[in-house]
């Protein structure tokens, strides 16, 4: 593959003189999100005497697995261990002759589904590492506590909720629980982007928790839709009507824009003003930036969504010292997970599109020499019962998350193995009657798994136990994935 | 007090019909007088025959659609009405409400016409597998039907009962999904317990969420039954994940208590046991299988030992797949929350992001109780909600929190089709007669609006109706601030589909004479309009695009706006009345090019406004 040289201008003046040029209805206004100026400067710091530490540039994308991803049959145990697996998963057990080993150099032998060559290939180039059984929790939760929910994050097992819970790391779904973890990081990290007229913290998939900031703080964009200037509101776009007209229309555009965001609006106006307003600018940036860099040779398949994401992610990653951003936070979302049926038909397809979205993903980032200063890490609703339901499976709890880069520490498995073992199972959350319910309790948690990737982020250690409430409950708090 | 309010809007309204039957007398007599002095009209299409004919006794001329809208309090009401109701106001479908003696005539009248089917008109492109003949039907049924009513509560009730040809084996079975949406339209008004087992039944429904061909427990083989099924009737299709107040909220506030457990769940998937398609010849069979026909039972697969339901009820041991499933969805039917759940969100839908718990609360007790003894009439609820006091008054007549709070977020796709009915869009000259997208094809319409008709991500559906603006979400569970449609908001898709729009509005209008793709904005009328004056223009346009409900502050920016466009230093030192006639009468004498780019220019502020993006 061959990438353009990057052709930069000199843009920073330009982001400075436009920021001050910004009208009122950009600067003067935090209703309905955020005002322009304040994401850009991350005037929202929580006023934590910390700073966050800003040298070289880093990314850090989350990969969300929608619906539930059956982590348990993408990364199996070989050995005794297998036999065990074989017969609680019984017909959706992965075919020893299908799985690609690797080796942990604790606990024994593994192997990757054979359809996620490039996780295997990362793990034995050290850059990716099997973060064992994650999952929400209060603190270190055992089989007794199941029973009490007051012991447990509120309402497990349906989807929305555990994605939130997962995203939020806060164990509950009310109040706070609106805002996310990697919000939280990109108000401790605005300080790094202090060139930035953009946030660098960008969903390539809609709205979500982990992103979500009390002051919104990121933004979403389509990788569906081309970035373009918007017509009408800027007036150098859309050349066929005259310059009278188009200056006209803009300026009363603008002036809409500022009356509707005035204090006494009513809200969903305010609202709608604010995510326009942050539409017009937004659009002009990374449009300008974009001009700047020649396409990448890399066409991503229309087919698969993911790799459409990852795709415009690493245009972003690419282009991230002309945005002015020392740190970036994405988010991806691959659904389709949730296989209550037909498992051993979807979920080959699902691993493919996953496998050969993340293998260009990489492919891309090593040819732009950005492999170490990005580090992506997996993250879904739940993992799947153990059981079967005859041809799939059900809302679980803790599953296997993988995550990859250069500055991973990588080839290991972190975290124990649970049991998979349909008898005297000590890691399930048994159902009413004290039976096996092929759920399994998670070992670690989601603030453990965050605190460690944070750290690596430059988050000061001060800022933690506010973002990760469960983190002060367990011994470990780092997993020492990252180097 | 509501009845009060009732009579003087009676009385309003008897007032009101003297006034325009003698308005439309003295129109009708000047109508002739211009057009037998001038020769000719500004507008081809000066007058119409009404669709359908008004009920008994009405006004039954011709809607005059040269004449501008004019805003009265009734008319702001139903224009109102029609963007809650219907996929928004046209010129005629205003007019023609405005015949009506209330809102509940007009709605009485909606309830009352055929159904557009979708099916047939899918079926006759053929393939099965086809999936954009489905989207087509569907924008042009929005657009064009007569059953405005019907349709947009079977697009609200689409995006409840959630399926989506996102999965796999829904993808080729596009005219099952179609079917199901015309169960939806059909069951609108009818029954919510009717349309519980209709959808648990239909097939599609059964693929979505797996119910199909799920079997009793094998512990041999550590196989247990499907919870999908059982999982999402609950916390979607009936009661929710918490215990809710007759207003819809979550109680105990703050920490409210789950309406079911993980055990409830398991024992519902235990009834959803033993249903398999229509003409399956075994359980197994993948022989070509009906997709329409609702499941039967197998009871072979059928888990027959007793269950427990959610009202604390035992179902007893030993019977068969029906009689299980009756007594489980009239637990789930019963329970208190179904009223305030599937009626706040259908308010939610329609009217309001955030309605009062009193609203809710009126809406639930119809659900409860239709007044004749019925608990469920979906056609009472829906009533319910378009006449409540709180969706028919306006803001300005609301305490100032209330009106603050007011409104909702148009959903993207809907916004797109308000513009098309309001300026009579016809299909593109190169469009086969669909009704299409600049940039896409409206089957592609996701790529756009972040929504397309039964293709969302997930069971979800493409925004959940507790999402909260990041600005608004610090209120938790105290004093939660909705705006559901803001989840599929985006930088980058608002502003490709506000060019989306600039360039169909200004490069495939109906005067640029490009043959197009793109459906065809009609900017004649807007422009007869023009020529009538600035203030009858600007009027209308709030009337017609923005229900009545256009600030002062967005009405004056426009009115400056034309005004620049017209020279008065000869009457720059004239008073206001004047000089307003003055700009009226070179408004009237300005070339069609000059005239068209007004026309353009204002209607684009308009629909790329913020405040268009609001329902008030």
């Amino acid at each position: 593959m061959v990438y353009g040289k990057p052709m930069i201008k000199s843009t920073r003046r330009q982001f400075l003189k436009r920021s001050l040029a910004l009208p009122a209805a950009y600067t003067a206004s935090r209703v309905g999100g955020v005002s322009m100026t304040s994401m850009a400067l991350g005037a929202v710091s929580s006023g934590a005497a910390a700073a966050a530490e800003c040298s070289g540039s880093k990314s850090l994308v989350c990969l969300f697995l929608a619906g539930g991803a059956d982590s348990f049959n993408m990364f199996v145990p070989i050995g005794n261990d297998y036999s065990v697996y074989r017969e609680t998963r019984n017909d959706l057990a992965v075919n020893e002759s299908d799985l690609l080993e690797v080796s942990d150099p604790s606990r024994g032998s593994f192997g990757f589904h054979r359809l996620l060559s490039t996780f295997q290939q990362m793990y034995i180039e050290g850059d990716l590492s099997v973060v064992s059984n994650v999952g929400p929790l209060l603190g270190p939760t055992v089989q007794a506590d199941v029973g009490n929910l007051a012991l447990l994050p509120e309402s497990l097992f349906a989807h929305n909720t555990q994605q939130k819970l997962w995203q939020n790391a806060a164990g509950k779904i009310s109040g706070t629980g609106a805002f996310g973890w990697g919000g939280a990081m990109g108000v401790e990290l605005a300080e790094c982007n202090m060139a930035a007229n953009v946030p660098g913290s960008i969903s390539a998939n809609g709205a979500n928790t982990w992103q979500t900031a009390k002051d919104g703080g990121y933004i979403s964009l389509s990788p569906n839709a081309d970035i373009q200037r918007m017509y009408g509101f800027d007036p150098s776009v859309a050349g066929w009507i005259s310059q009278a007209s188009r200056q006209a229309t803009s300026t009363r555009l603008q002036q809409m824009l500022e009356q509707a965001s005035a204090e006494g609006q009513p809200l969903l106006l305010r609202e709608a003003a604010s995510i326009l307003s942050r539409s017009t600018v937004v659009t002009e940036q990374l449009e300008e930036t974009f001009e700047n860099f020649t396409q990448m040779d890399w066409k991503p398949d229309q087919r698969n969504k993911l790799e459409r994401q990852l795709h415009l992610v690493t245009r972003l990653i690419e282009a991230r010292e002309s945005l002015g951003m020392q740190r970036q936070l994405f988010f991806v979302r691959m659904g389709g997970w949730d296989t209550h049926s037909d498992q051993n038909e979807r979920l080959p397809l699902l691993m493919t599109e996953l496998n050969t979205a993340v293998d260009n993903f990489r492919s891309a980032l090593t040819m732009l020499n950005l492999n170490d200063s990005v580090t992506t890490f997996t993250a879904s609703d739940f993992g799947r019962t153990l059981t079967s339901n005859g041809n799939g499976t059900d809302h679980g709890w803790g599953g296997h998350n993988f995550v990859f880069g250069g500055a991973v520490n990588g080839g290991r498995v972190v975290g124990d193995i649970p049991s998979y073992a349909k008898t005297g199972n000590p890691d399930d959350a048994v159902d009413k009657n004290g039976e096996f319910a092929g759920r399994i309790i998670p070992t670690q948690s989601v603030g453990q798994y965050g605190a460690t990737l944070a750290r690596w982020m430059g988050v000061p250690e001060a800022a933690l136990p506010s973002m990760f409430p469960d983190l002060s409950r367990f011994q470990t708090q780092d997993l020492g994935f990252m180097s | 007090m509501a009845r009060n309010r009732a009579n003087e809007r009676e009385d309003h309204l008897h007032i009101f019909k003297y006034f325009i039957s003698a308005t439309l007398i003295l129109i009708a007599l000047v109508g002739v007088f211009i057009v037998g002095c001038s020769g000719k009209s500004d507008n081809p299409d000066e007058s119409i025959s009404s669709p359908t004919p008004s009920p008994a006794g009405a006004d039954n001329s011709p809607v005059r659609l040269d004449l501008p809208l004019d805003k009265t309090e009734i008319s702001v009401d139903n224009a109102r009405l029609l963007m809650q109701a219907s996929f928004g106001v046209t010129h005629a479908s205003l007019a023609l409400a405005n015949r009506f003696d209330s809102p509940a005539a007009w709605i009485d009248d909606q309830m009352a016409k055929p159904i557009t089917m979708h099916l047939p008109k899918v079926e006759a492109y053929g393939n099965a597998s086809w999936s954009q003949p489905r989207h087509w039907v569907w924008w042009e049924t929005a657009i064009t039907a007569e059953d405005q009513l019907r349709q947009r509560t079977a697009f609200a009730l689409s995006e409840i009962f959630v399926v989506s040809d996102i999965d796999y084996t829904l993808s080729n079975s596009q005219h099952a999904v179609v079917h199901y949406y015309d169960m939806l339209a059909s069951s609108a008004f009818g029954n919510f317990r009717d349309l519980l087992e209709d959808v648990t039944l239909h097939p599609v429904m059964g693929i979505y969420l797996s119910m199909l061909r799920n079997e009793k427990a094998d512990e041999e083989n550590n196989v247990r039954p499907d919870e999908n099924y059982a999982r999402e009737i609950m916390q979607l299709f009936t009661i929710g994940l918490y215990e809710l107040n007759e207003g819809g909220t979550p109680v105990p506030v703050g920490n409210p208590k789950p309406a079911y457990t993980q055990s409830t769940v398991e024992e519902y998937a235990r009834v959803f046991t033993g249903w398999d398609y229509a003409d399956s010849p075994d359980w197994r069979s993948n022989k070509q299988l009906d997709k329409i026909s609702p499941l039967v039972p197998n009871e072979n697969y059928h888990d027959s030992q007793s269950k427990q339901l959610i009202n604390g009820e035992t179902t007893p041991a030993g019977l068969n797949a029906q009689e299980d499933l009756e007594l489980a969805l009239d637990s789930l039917f019963n329970h208190p929350n179904v009223g305030p759940f599937i009626g706040k969100q259908l308010i939610q839908k329609l009217v309001t992001s955030n309605p009062s718990e009193a609203y809710v609360a009126r809406v639930a007790a119809v659900f409860n109780d239709n007044g004749r003894g019925e608990r469920g009439d979906l056609g009472a609820v829906i009533k319910a909600i378009l006449l409540d006091s709180e969706a028919r008054q306006t803001t300005a007549s609301m305490n100032a929190e209330a009106a603050l709070n007011f409104g909702k977020l148009k959903e993207p796709v809907i916004k797109a089709i308000h513009i098309m009915r309001a300026l009579n869009a016809i299909p593109g000259t190169n469009s086969e007669g669909r009704f299409h997208l600049f940039r896409k094809t409206s089957d592609a319409a996701d790529q756009i609006y972040g929504q397309s008709v039964q293709s969302s991500p997930s069971v979800f559906n493409f925004f959940s109706p507790t999402f909260q603006s990041t600005n608004n979400a610090a209120g938790g569970e105290q004093k939660p601030f909705y705006a559901p449609e803001l989840q599929i908001l985006t930088e980058s898709l608002l502003s490709v589909a506000s060019n989306d729009l600039h360039s169909m509005l200004y490069t495939t209008n109906n005067r640029s004479g490009r043959a197009h793709r793109s459906a065809m904005l009609d900017i004649d009328a807007p422009m007869g309009m023009l020529r009538k004056g600035r203030n009858a223009y600007l009027e209308h346009l709030d009337m017609l695009l923005m229900a009545g409900t256009m600030s002062d502050t967005m009405y004056s920016l426009l009115s400056d706006f034309i005004n620049e466009r017209i020279d008065v230093s000869l009457v720059s030192d004239e008073p206001e009345s004047v000089r307003a006639r003055y700009i009226d009468r070179e408004l009237a004498g300005l070339d069609e090019a000059a005239l068209e780019e007004i026309v353009l220019d204002s209607l684009f502020m308009i629909l790329a406004s913020p405040d268009f993006m609001v329902q008030q």
